[in-house]
């Protein structure tokens, strides 16, 4: 008999539980998606149209929301906006609903849409509640229609207004897309501009500015943001400030001017002309001449049509592939420079030099890096203070200047002229007849390897050394340990070898 | 009875009568065990000699209250008369428990994916409702509090701007200002609109991550 009492009293113990720890979830979800702000939000929609004639177009000036402005087909301009205020009264929040105002206003040159918010609209504090608004615009008009657009604390986006726009924005991006000609200026906020049938000059004072595909010519300046145009059918001219700038494909001569951001430009119809104060610049594809410079950042050049001109203080200097005659003046980096199919003049302060592959005439100048030529088919001049200078595979004359260090010159076709003060030098002739030979040194050894069938008239001296000689030499004149003349050969060019504290050897080039 | 030496030790601890009787015949012949018997009676003179007895009134009343305090059916509490007929133990119970349990964490899961969602700032809504507006709020004093901290570090660096980037990290600081005070003034009297509060954010960001820069270039 105790047992059904005891299951009853059980089960309603059971029930009893699972209501009130079932309830704890169900409370927490009803929590999580209940709780709705106590504010009153209004909306008033406002609607509008409005023809164009002959060559109106369309104004508008707004604040404190976002502005759509689409291009289409016919002269009707069509406004929409959407107007919402936000306010714990509801009485307050339809009031103050009612007293914006859009007002659009048609005139000799078109359309005027401006944006009326009641004034001294004063902070006040509640409890419990903010008081807001903001309008929206999305206007249709004439995609051939000139377009104005000022607009603050929103984005605006227009696409599709091929006509002439100018859109001045702050606070807010300015999206443009399927323009025709167009000046955009913002601050505060990005710029994107896709697609522009006409020229463009775009303005940011603090923004990241991103132009594709435009037809005609790019003026932009950025003081603050990242540059990336690529697409630019005319010339191009960049200023930026503190970003990156990227520039690709202009049909035009095109310049770039920055300050503390890298520069990489590529594919250009034209010449190209960057400036750079304390960033990188890399350079490729210019069909034209490149003039570039930079103070702390190093400078990349490819494949550049014309004549290259580099200016770096304080970087390294890369250059490929250049068809013009390129020259490079830097301080304190490397130079290195291949294929250069007119010649390099390369003067550093304190960095190697590094050049081959060269079809016109070298000079090189440094103080204390080194210098190293090789496969140059025109006239090598290297001056050099500190550092060494080697040279291989010198078709023209070789004419060397260093003090402190050695210098290595090998298979120099023409003439050759070293002066050196303490270092050793080492040389070898090269070619079927021979050409001058005039070495200089003061404290290290001189070696030369004479071509087997040449005739030299040779002058050799030195102070505290020897004169040593693998090749038959008749004398003439003075002989002795320390100086000799006569010749080799048929003495047909001269070989000077001066010295005063080393030895000097001659021998047969193998 | 025969008593050996061996068993003396158990007999001082626990023999009986007898065997003490024997122990001490047995001592009589056995100068060792002899020897043994009289130190342990030795030892247990000075024991008794050693031994005081004191009266504890209270040991015994408080002895007696807990035995009947033990004795005594216990006092529950409302919970533990509230489930106390349950039968917890039971498998019926166990199961609902699982079950329950895996409500109540499916339930908090959900609250928390919905609540951590909420937290985001929504990214195109004209206004911000009152709960976001106090999440952006939030935001800004942190990336205040965040921004005078790194201010203080880099103030000197900017003050004393010797090279041209300093310069300009100094003039981008103060473009910002100029933004963020802008903002500021427009979100006093208009505090829940998304763009103003959103654009307002975006500026702090980017003075933190100046200043960073700022603090890197001092740095290298």
């Amino acid at each position: 008999m105790s047992h059904p009492v005891h299951y009853s009293q059980r089960s309603a113990a059971f029930l009893r539980a699972a209501a009130v720890l079932g309830a704890i979830p169900v409370l927490l979800v009803a929590s999580a998606f209940g709780r709705r702000p106590a504010q009153n939000e209004v909306t008033r929609d406002f609607q509008k149209t409005v023809t164009l004639t002959g060559n109106q177009g369309v104004s508008v000036d707004h604040r404190l929301g976002r502005v759509v402005v689409h291009g289409e087909p016919g002269r009707e301009v069509k406004i929409s906006a959407t107007i919402r205020v936000q306010d714990s009264n509801a009485n307050d929040a339809q009031d103050f609903l009612q007293k914006i105002q859009i007002e659009v206003r048609e005139e000799g040159d078109g359309v005027h849409v401006r944006t009326i918010y009641p004034e001294s609209r004063l902070p006040h504090i509640r409890i419990g509640g903010h008081s807001s608004y903001s309008v929206d615009y999305d206007i249709a008009m004439p995609a051939e229609a000139p377009l104005w657009l000022r607009n603050a604390f929103g984005n605006a986006e227009i696409a599709g207004v091929r006509g002439w726009a100018q859109m001045e924005n702050s606070n807010g991006a300015l999206l443009v897309r399927d323009a025709g000609g167009a000046k955009l200026v913002n601050a505060f906020g990005k710029i994107e501009l896709t697609n522009a049938t006409g020229n463009c000059s775009i303005t940011n004072n603090n923004g990241a500015v991103n132009v594709t595909n435009v037809k005609g010519t790019l003026e932009l300046r950025n003081r603050f943001g990242e540059i990336v145009a690529s697409q630019i059918a005319g010339a191009a001219t960049i200023s930026g400030g503190n970003g990156r700038v990227s520039l690709t494909q202009a049909g035009g001569n095109s310049s770039v001017s920055n300050s503390f951001g890298e520069v990489v430009v590529r594919n250009i119809a034209g010449n190209v002309s960057v400036t750079n104060s304390n960033g990188r610049i890399d350079v490729a594809e210019v069909s034209g001449g490149a003039e570039l410079t930079t103070s702390f950042g190093a400078v990349e050049a490819t494949r550049i049509g014309g004549a290259t001109t580099i200016k770096d203080s304080n970087g390294s200097v890369h250059v490929t592939e250049a068809q013009g005659f390129v020259s490079v003046n830097s301080s304190f980096g490397t130079v290195k420079g291949s294929q250069l199919y007119k010649g390099a003049n390369v003067v550093t302060g304190n960095g190697g030099i590094e050049l081959t592959n060269v079809q016109g005439e070298i000079y090189a100048k440094t103080s204390f890096g080194s210098i190293y030529a090789e496969n140059v088919k025109g006239k090598f001049t290297a001056q050099d203070s500190n550092g060494s200078v080697t040279a291989k595979a010198i078709e023209g004359d070789a004419s060397v200047t260093t003090s402190f260090s050695g210098v290595s010159l090998e298979g120099v076709g023409g003439k050759i002229t070293v002066e050196n003060q303490n270092g050793a030098v080492d040389v070898t002739a090269s070619g079927s007849s021979c050409k001058d030979v005039s070495l200089r040194t003061s404290f290290s050894h001189i070696g030369v390897r004479l071509p087997a069938n040449a005739g030299y008239r040779i002058k050799a001296r030195t102070s505290f050394g020897r004169i040593n000689s693998q090749m038959p030499i008749t004398a003439s004149g003075a002989m002795g340990g320390d100086s000799l003349e006569g010749t080799i050969g048929n003495g047909g060019c001269l070989l000077e070898l001066t010295n005063s504290n080393g030895n000097i050897d001659i021998s047969k080039a193998q | 009875m025969n008593t050996a030496c061996n068993d003396r030790e158990r007999i001082f601890l626990d023999g009986t009568a007898e065997e003490w009787a024997a122990l001490e015949v047995h001592a009589t012949t056995c100068s060792a065990c002899r020897e043994e018997l009289n130190a342990w009676n030795n030892l247990s003179l000075t024991a008794s000699d050693l031994h005081q007895e004191w009266d504890s009134p209270a040991l015994w009343p408080r002895i007696e209250r807990a035995l009947r305090e033990q004795s005594a059916p216990p006092r529950w509490s409302w919970w533990k008369r509230f489930f106390g007929s349950w039968n917890l133990i039971s498998l019926q119970w166990q199961t609902a428990a699982a079950a329950l349990l895996l409500v109540v964490l499916t339930g908090s899961a959900i609250w928390f994916i919905a609540r951590s969602d909420r937290h985001r700032i929504p990214e195109n809504q004209a206004l911000f409702n009152d709960h976001t507006v106090r999440e952006v709020e939030k935001a800004e004093a942190a990336y205040e509090q965040a921004i005078d901290k790194l201010d203080a570090q880099a103030r000197p660096q900017l003050d004393n701007a010797s090279t041209p980037l300093m310069a300009s990290y100094r003039e981008k600081l103060q473009v910002l200002d100029s933004a963020i005070a802008d903002l500021r003034a427009q979100a006093g009297i208009n505090p829940a609109n998304g763009h103003l509060r959103r654009q307002l954010l975006a500026m702090y960001q980017e003075k933190q991550d100046t200043l960073e820069q700022v603090l890197e270039a001092k740095q290298q």
